[in-house]
């Protein structure tokens, strides 16, 4: 999200998101360049979008996108080499990120006008509505020459517990209606929030902005990977994350990362 | 309720020998009306909770259960309605809720940690293997996808399940478990389904649904092991399972690849050559493993000890602080010649009253190093809750001032019941202020004291919350990012139990095995060391 009286054109890339952010900051109009959650504990999910663009992985993927869990690539050279490039903005660099900037406060920085970007998600848009606050949307930016930034995409599912109790009736309104077009809009009419169908996000896009802006957002993101060993990643990455933000020693942080969770999914 | 008509004529029974008079034995045998109303109401309702019981442990057939709960009923019966078993009137409800909430937890948690309940270790092995061979059906490439209509030969609910089936060129099919077989003089409709056919009753989705499990199981075969499953309600495919058990080897051969997973019966699940498990296993006992786990692998016995200093440390500061600041509040406040004691008493109560999630998280704010109150009011750049040391005076810090309230409310009933002039008369023999309340005032307190620092303690000990809301733990150091500078025992097993991705129970009981006997012992020790709480038997 960007404020449109502070930071009228999109960024392309970090690099000018941090330099406009910090012109702003300079002439005292804000009193943050950026307000990204990092926290103490690390946000891992936030920092994907950076993550991927520098050039780091969690697991690797094959030919056809299937994740392969025996291809851990937390402590790789690529991934140290790519939070050694975020943590240029961490606290012994520019200072964007920090980890005093939490989820608890992330949002109120942007709505109180104190920080013109904010890595948001589709449940701030509300809020964001309600706080007066002229934004836009648009997608995060990557850094100069790497790859596009990918944040994490989330979407809803349904699934059929196994040995649950009706589960004929179940398998039937999975299969046969969750599908449907007038279902997803009728999802959409209930929560607002992106239709995952191509024909319902065409016609609510039509109508709705930012629906169209979120989904554009997200073009170039990616589903977080949905194997079960990517559960154990959040803790210790996200612990390292904030150590390399903090100006510890990135590739020590995320070497223990790795064996921390090469341990815990059996490798 | 004949019974307990007889008893409220309240006369003895003729020839009853003489009995000693016993606490509340007058009552038992002359009672009034309103007290047999009120017995019979609360049998009453009793008597109803007992039939809520066992309605669903009839359904689920746990008849284990429902002896316990007819012994448990009748016994509360036997109890209250007959003359001779006045002393358990009084325990029972105690006993019961004991048993009921203390005793059975404990036991349960035991025998869980000799388990490897876990995520992909929660049902027995025949629903694995169940598991295993549907989670691997795939479609057969190629095959039609069918529009399946669900019919029986006879009775809706116990006939023999059939398949109608038809494929995208109109053409109709039926399907049982003998296999598939071309159905003519059917009635269609243009979705697919099939609305009439001679010799089969076709059911309604809610009677298909009351077979949801038969219909799980079923398949029309086709031949080399494949089969036409449904997929919900109207839908149909060919497919087969990748995955096959065979019982002579005890394991699951890939039909595809040839890998095959042998049972393991030690650790419940399937494993092949290279020592890879298949995701699904079964619950098996593993003794000791669960407590070896973290008391013999060095990474964990390290983290173990390590935190278990520092939670000694925190509980015993916190319980410490909390009496010494919360005892110099009440002897400050129990001064007669104090003005607006009851107003100062009210402030103080305060933090008691309010609710201690929301404080821990409002205390965890104002250590925030950019935004928070305390560095901004003392113009501080101090990284609170990243640096070990400031994390954990942060942590003591909140939780004193969240604990001092309730042990100032203790601390001043004690005072009032003691009386002031054992102080006068300490100082009419030439005590100092200093004497008196060491030698007179503070042993008296400490009678009524002394169970309650150790109920603190013991609840510090495990105070999940205050750690786990201001610092979740942290901070942690980059070789070890599973134990953090601020981890409680209980904070620790909570992250490596059910950390996001697995829940292991079997080992999260392990540890709370290990803090129940830890707690136990101190406060058994401390109890029997305190001499204060022998002169409270007296």
């Amino acid at each position: 999200m960007r404020n449109t009286a502070l930071a009228p054109d999109a960024p392309e890339t970090f690099e000018e998101l941090v330099e406009i952010g910090t012109e702003l900051k300079d002439a005292g109009d804000t009193s943050e360049v950026l307000a990204m959650a990092v926290g103490q504990e690390g946000e891992p999910f936030r920092m994907n979008a950076l993550f991927t663009s520098a050039g780091g992985y969690l697991f690797g993927q094959d030919d056809t996108g299937t994740w392969d869990p025996t291809d851990l690539g937390v402590g790789s050279d690529a991934s140290v080499a790519a939070m050694e490039k975020i943590a240029e903005y961490g606290e012994d660099g520019e200072g964007v990120l920090r980890r005093s900037i939490d989820v608890e406060n992330d949002a109120n920085l942007f709505y109180e006008e104190e920080a013109p970007f904010f890595v948001a998600g589709p449940w701030n848009v509300g809020d964001a509505n309600e706080a007066g606050v002229d934004f836009e949307i648009s997608p995060i930016p990557g850094f100069e020459g790497e790859a596009p930034a990918s944040p994490y995409i989330g979407y809803h599912a349904f699934f059929v517990t196994e040995g649950s109790a009706n589960s004929a009736l179940a398998q039937e309104f999975v299969t046969n209606y969750v599908t449907s077009t007038d279902f997803i809009l009728s999802l959409y009419e209930a929560d607002p929030r992106t239709p995952v169908q191509n024909e319902a996000l065409e016609s609510v896009s039509a109508d709705d902005a930012t629906i169209a802006a979120i989904a554009e957002a997200g073009a170039d993101g990616m589903p977080m990977p949905s194997i079960p060993e990517m559960g154990e990643t959040w803790d210790p990455l996200g612990q390292a994350q904030a150590q390399a933000i903090a100006g510890g020693d990135v590739r020590e942080a995320m070497e223990a990362a790795h064996d921390t969770i090469a341990e815990q999914i059996g490798q | 309720m004949a019974a307990s008509s007889r008893d409220g004529a309240g006369a003895p029974s003729p020839g009853a020998p003489a009995r000693p008079p016993l606490p509340g034995g007058r009552f038992a045998a002359h009672g009034s009306l309103a007290g047999q109303l009120v017995r019979i109401a609360l049998l009453s309702v009793f008597t109803a909770f007992g039939v809520w019981a066992v309605l669903p442990l009839y359904v689920a057939g746990n008849w284990w259960g429902i002896g316990l709960v007819a012994v448990v009923v009748g016994l509360v019966y036997y109890v209250y309605l007959s003359k001779r078993a006045v002393p358990a009137k009084y325990l029972v409800p105690g006993v019961v809720f004991l048993l009921a909430f203390q005793i059975l937890p404990v036991l349960y948690t035991m025998s869980t940690s000799v388990t490897n309940l876990s995520d992909g270790h929660r049902s027995d092995k025949a629903q694995a293997i169940a598991a295993i061979e549907a989670f691997s059906v795939t479609r057969d490439p190629d095959s039609p996808e069918y529009v399946l209509t669900v019919a029986t030969t006879g009775d809706p609910g116990t006939g023999e399940l059939a398949f109608l089936l038809t494929d995208g060129e109109g053409h109709a099919y039926v399907g049982t478990a003998d296999g598939l077989s071309d159905l003519s003089g059917a009635d269609v409709d243009p979705a697919g389904k099939v609305t009439d056919a001679f010799g089969y009753t076709i059911l309604s989705p809610t009677e298909v649904n009351a077979r949801s499990d038969e219909l799980q199981e079923f398949a029309v075969p086709t031949g080399d092991g494949a089969g036409i499953r449904s997929s919900g309600l109207s839908s149909a495919f060919e497919g087969s399972a990748v995955r096959v058990y065979d019982q002579g080897c005890d394991c699951v051969t890939d039909t595809e690849t040839g890998e095959v997973h042998t049972a393991d019966d030690e650790r419940g699940a399937f494993y092949n050559e290279d020592g890879q498990r298949l995701a699904q296993g079964w619950q098996v006992n593993v003794g000791l493993d669960n407590f070896a786990r973290f008391l013999l692998n060095p990474t964990f016995a390290g983290s173990f000890f390590g935190i278990l200093l520092w939670n000694l440390v925190f509980a015993a500061s916190v319980t410490g602080l909390v009496f010494v600041v919360g005892l110099a509040i009440a002897l400050t406040l129990h001064v007669p010649r104090m003005r607006g004691r009851v107003l100062y008493r009210v402030l103080v109560i305060l933090p008691y009253a309010m609710s201690s999630l929301a404080m821990f998280l409002l205390w965890r704010d104002m250590f925030n190093t950019d935004f928070g109150l305390f560095n901004r009011m003392l113009g501080l750049q101090i990284d609170w809750l990243g640096d070990v040391w400031t994390a954990r005076a942060a942590v003591i810090l909140a939780n004193v001032w969240l604990g001092y309230p309730y042990m100032f409310l203790v601390a001043t009933g004690a005072l009032q019941a003691i009386p002031r002039e054992l102080g006068q008369a300490a100082q009419i023999d030439g005590a100092g202020p200093w004497q008196a309340f060491r030698h007179v005032t503070l042993p008296l307190l400490m009678v009524a004291m002394t169970p309650i620092l150790i109920a603190t303690f013991a609840f510090n000990f495990n105070n999940f919350n205050a750690v786990w809301l201001i610092t979740r733990g942290g901070p942690f150091s980059p070789d070890n990012p599973t134990a953090g500078g601020t981890d409680l025992l209980i904070t620790y097993t909570y992250r490596l139990a059910f950390n996001e991705a697995t829940a292991q129970y079997g080992y999260a009981a392990a540890l709370s095995v290990m803090i129940f006997l830890i707690v136990s012992v101190i406060s058994v020790v401390s109890l029997s060391r305190s001499k204060a709480l022998k002169e409270v038997d007296r």
